[in-house]
């Protein structure tokens, strides 16, 4: 290490105020510099000059003076009330002050926290795009109190999807080629049948109306 | 009665001064200003240089402990809690003064009335130490508001590091930078007021 790198640990090394590790090369290398042991002595010079000032003192008349200014001031102050007294003893009872400001800063911002993660929710939904819903009324037989009892809120039908319906004609026309399969029963039935599917605001709810042979 | 002992007695009845001072009794405060006024005077004056402001610190360092009284926690040593309210309200006087300041120590005679003189010493070596008292202060005045700060709690008051940490709000590696640099600055201008007064 250099002698200009050294200065501010010799600074230090002149009153004791570095470890024991950085104490040894300090000391082997002051052993060889005699620029380096020069400034050790230039400083031990200037800080024994300052030292001598710890024994000058203040006057008694300088004192006296503070004395009786800061006693007129207090004469004229209300020390703090009592409650504020009891208020801060029973707040601060066997806390340290840091660990008690600490405490209450931690569940200030906690409490935020939750706050601004539900009001940002709340927001999120009023944000939401307004869903493009196909209202229709649904037939009177269709809401009978059998189906919904009154004391349940029915369903609100957002979407009403019309399942694919296969002419008759088509199921009339005979096959072009041996191969084509004559039609089932079931694909029949679905044939004449016009499934109705309403979709609820209630995912857990969807609502097939399935016409009767009659058409009702 | 041993040490011990006897630092305890004190410790609980400075406590129980604190206790009394801080319901407002007048004579109990009284009692804590004289046990500490030489300390807070003697450590703003090294702190701010000039008497007059020194005086003006330590009257608001008693009046704000007087005011913050309640909150100071008893089980705990006072001294230091006085002695960083010192250093905060020189801080603070320090900023204000700055400007003056500087004109004040070019005219010079600000520190004279510090130190008691000895009437039985000889007048010129009187007049040599007070000489260099005033360099020290000089050099020290050119110091960065906290280096100095450092230095003088450091080396001339005679804390340790670890009490200046405190005192200053601080950690002990921030002071032991600021000494060190504040013990290189100092010693560059002693040099250069040795000679230039040569």
């Amino acid at each position: 290490m250099n002698c200009k790198a050294m200065e501010s640990l010799i600074a230090l090394y002149i009153e004791g105020d570095i470890p024991a590790s950085d104490l040894r090369r300090i000391e082997s290398h002051l052993h060889g510099c005699i620029t380096c042991s020069g400034l050790v002595d230039e400083l031990r010079e200037s800080q024994s000059m300052f030292k001598a000032l710890r024994a000058g003192t203040v006057n008694s008349s300088d004192l006296a003076g503070v004395r009786s200014r800061v006693l007129n001031e207090v004469g004229d102050l209300d020390p703090a009330p009592g409650w504020v007294l009891t208020m801060h003893r029973l707040i601060f009872a066997g806390l340290r002050r840091r660990n008690a400001i600490a405490g209450f800063a931690l569940v200030v911002l906690v409490s935020g926290s939750v706050w601004y993660a539900q009001k940002s929710v709340v927001r999120e939904v009023k944000n939401e795009a307004p869903v493009d819903v196909a209202r229709m009324d649904a037939p009177a037989e269709f809401l009978s109190p059998i189906l919904v009892p009154p004391s349940v809120e029915a369903p609100r039908v957002l979407k009403r999807t019309v399942m694919q319906e296969i002419p008759v004609e088509a199921l009339s026309e005979t096959p072009a080629s041996a191969e084509v399969l004559e039609p089932t029963p079931q694909q029949i039935q679905v044939s004449e049948v016009a499934t109705i599917k309403f979709v609820t605001d209630d995912p857990d709810i969807i609502i097939y109306w399935l016409p009767s042979d009659k058409g009702d | 009665m041993s040490e011990s002992q006897k630092e305890g007695e004190r410790t609980s009845e400075m406590s129980l001064l604190l206790i009394r001072a801080a319901s407002g009794d007048a004579a109990a405060f009284e009692q804590i200003v004289v046990r500490h006024e030489r300390r807070v005077l003697t450590l703003s004056w090294r702190l701010l240089g000039a008497m007059e402001d020194a005086q003006d610190a330590a009257q608001e360092v008693f009046l704000r402990t007087f005011k913050y009284l309640h909150r100071f926690d008893v089980q705990k040593p006072f001294e230091p809690w006085l002695v960083r309210m010192t250093v905060n309200v020189c801080r603070d006087l320090g900023k204000a003064r700055q400007q003056r300041t500087a004109i004040i120590i070019e005219a010079g005679g600000e520190y004279d009335r510090a130190e008691q003189q000895d009437p039985n010493n000889d007048p010129h070596a009187e007049l040599h130490a007070e000489q260099q008292r005033q360099m020290l202060y000089r050099a020290l005045d050119e110091l960065p508001e906290k280096e100095r700060t450092a230095f003088v709690l450091r080396d001339i008051e005679g804390m340790t590091t670890a009490e200046t940490a405190e005192a200053l709000g601080s950690s002990e590696a921030t002071v032991r930078s600021q000494i060190s640099s504040a013990r290189l600055k100092i010693r560059k201008l002693v040099e250069r007021m040795k000679g230039g007064r040569r």
